[in-house]
């Protein structure tokens, strides 16, 4: 059924108008951090190729970058990633900065599948030499907003979703980074 | 009014002269001078109180403005969120998301004395200006629900826009404006009547208001839009304002010059000049700053920061962060949540 749903929101994408979707009332915070013997500039360099995300992440199959405006009427960035498991995530680029090597993109849950609202992830890259820190930070609500939410859009399983993601994520970007490619 | 500042300022005294006192049993004749001049300076001791809601942990952090430092922390409902300053009743109404209910707080003591349940996600709070009736708004529905301060138990809902977030009462008592974050305009609502008068479209995703100093001013911010909304309370004319990114919160200067504006997703804070709404200064604060009220007792403005679980607190005449105190989880203090010394 999710998937089914994901495969009708990506079909209507122009027709929908651009809003962020409701959520829960108490917004849930996240941090993870990575450490990967590899050159930080290398690890930004896998980051920051916003239309590349399955040559990190191991449970991506392919993202789409496209350019449009966004609902401020503003030219933006958008990616469709479509993962192997069959969800996809559509994000907006917010910006991506070389020189403090951070990246910060918005999860748009009415063109995705992931059951988590307000999503708004920043990856910094910090460290030196042969040694670089990878952390992924953010604020996150569950998808529904209601006073008693559905059991599969609460916050656990909101919770569930980004850990799903970025657990595996960082796993396989340490595995690549330090692969040597 | 006055008799709070007496009040506080009283306890305080007090306060720290029994914790001194114990102490000077161990100590030195010397503290005796310590002493006398604790009992001699109290009331331009105490400044203003900023109540901070920590989110993550289920608790209130008060903030004394002029010591800088957090002096009580108090346990309230679960996701604490938004704060309502009732200065002559000394109380504090805290609205929690989860626990769906309303802690009040007596601001003499600084203890919780009870919890109101209103069965909804509260956030947005706010009182009448007679403190006789507090606001709720429910995130979770399209409604406001009016309790009775007196009565807590007397609760009568009515109708708001999608996602109703800041709440404001006019300065006469006579409007409630509610700033509904997923139907992107705010409500007029008649206080005596609790019917909608007027619905005024205003940017995307409008969460926090205020008003200026004279109250003929309502300042609310666009989320999305990154934009401020400027509306006459009147006749309801508008302007428009550019901020920083993801705009969640504002405060004005006493002299109306100014606008503050929390950039959620920028760890800033926008000085925007009132007079012809340019930015003139862009202050780096924690991340994902949120709750922002300026204090008049000591001219600071203070910022809840919701990712770096800390305040902020920026010398208005300098417009720089001089002080960063840690407060538990997760802070966010929407609303006024100021009590002033005067």
């Amino acid at each position: 059924m999710k998937k089914i749903l994901g495969i009708i929101a990506v079909s209507l994408l122009p027709l929908i108008p651009l809003t962020a979707g409701a959520h829960g009332a108490a917004a849930l915070r996240f941090e993870k951090t990575v450490t990967i013997k590899a050159a930080p500039a290398k690890v930004w360099a896998l980051l920051k190729d916003f239309g590349n995300v399955q040559a990190w992440h191991a449970g991506v199959e392919s993202t789409t970058v496209e350019q449009k405006k966004d609902e401020n009427g503003d030219d933006a960035t958008y990616r469709t990633v479509k993962l192997k498991n069959g969800g996809v995530m559509y994000e907006k680029l917010r910006s991506a900065d070389d020189a403090g090597m951070r990246l910060k993109y918005e999860y748009v849950i009415e063109k995705s599948t992931l059951q988590v609202s307000n999503f708004y992830p920043s990856i910094t890259v910090t460290g030196s030499g042969n040694e670089a820190v990878v952390t992924v930070k953010g604020s996150y609500t569950r998808a529904d907003s209601s006073n008693i939410p559905k059991p599969e859009q609460n916050d656990d399983a909101a919770t569930k979703a980004v850990n799903d993601y970025f657990d595996a994520g960082l796993e396989s970007l340490k595995k690549v980074a330090e692969s040597g490619k | 009014m006055l008799s709070t500042l007496h009040t506080h300022n009283r306890l305080s005294g007090m306060r720290l002269l029994f914790t001194s006192a114990i102490k000077l049993r161990k100590q030195a004749s010397a503290s005796f001078l310590w002493l006398a001049l604790l009992l001699w300076i109290p009331q331009s001791y105490a400044g203003s109180l900023a109540y901070i809601t920590n989110q993550g942990n289920d608790t209130v952090s008060v903030l004394d403005t002029q010591k800088k430092q957090v002096t009580h922390t108090i346990e309230v409902g679960k996701a604490p969120v938004g704060v309502a300053i009732a200065t002559k009743q000394q109380r504090v109404y805290i609205s929690n998301a989860n626990s769906q209910t309303v802690s009040v707080i007596d601001s003499a003591t600084q203890q919780k004395v009870y919890d109101i349940p209103v069965h909804v996600q509260a956030v947005g709070i706010a009182l009448s200006r007679d403190e006789n009736t507090l606001y709720v708004a429910d995130w979770g529905g399209e409604q406001v629900i009016a309790v009775d301060t007196a009565h807590p138990d007397k609760q009568k809902a009515f109708k708001a826009g999608k996602t109703p977030s800041g709440l404001l009462v006019s300065a006469d008592d006579k409007k409630l404006f509610i700033a509904n974050r997923d139907s992107n305009d705010v409500t007029v609502v008649d206080t005596k009547t609790l019917k909608t008068i007027a619905q005024i479209p205003v940017g995307l995703h409008p969460f926090a208001l205020t008003l200026s100093p004279d109250a003929r001013t309502l300042f609310v911010v666009n989320v999305v839009s990154n934009t401020l909304t400027v509306l006459n309370v009147d006749t309801y004319q508008s302007s428009t304002v550019k901020t920083g990114q993801h705009p969640y919160g504002l405060a004005i200067s006493p002299d109306s010059r100014w606008a503050y504006v929390s950039n959620n997703h920028a760890e800033s804070v926008s000085v925007i000049d009132l007079g012809n709404g340019k930015t003139v200064k862009t202050i780096a604060v924690g991340e994902f700053p949120e709750g922002i009220e300026y204090d008049k007792t000591t001219n600071q403005v203070v910022v809840a920061n919701w990712g770096s679980d800390t305040v902020s607190l920026i010398d208005a005449h300098t417009n720089t962060v001089t002080h960063t105190i840690a407060s538990p989880k997760l802070c966010r203090s929407f609303g006024q949540f100021i009590l002033q010394a005067k």
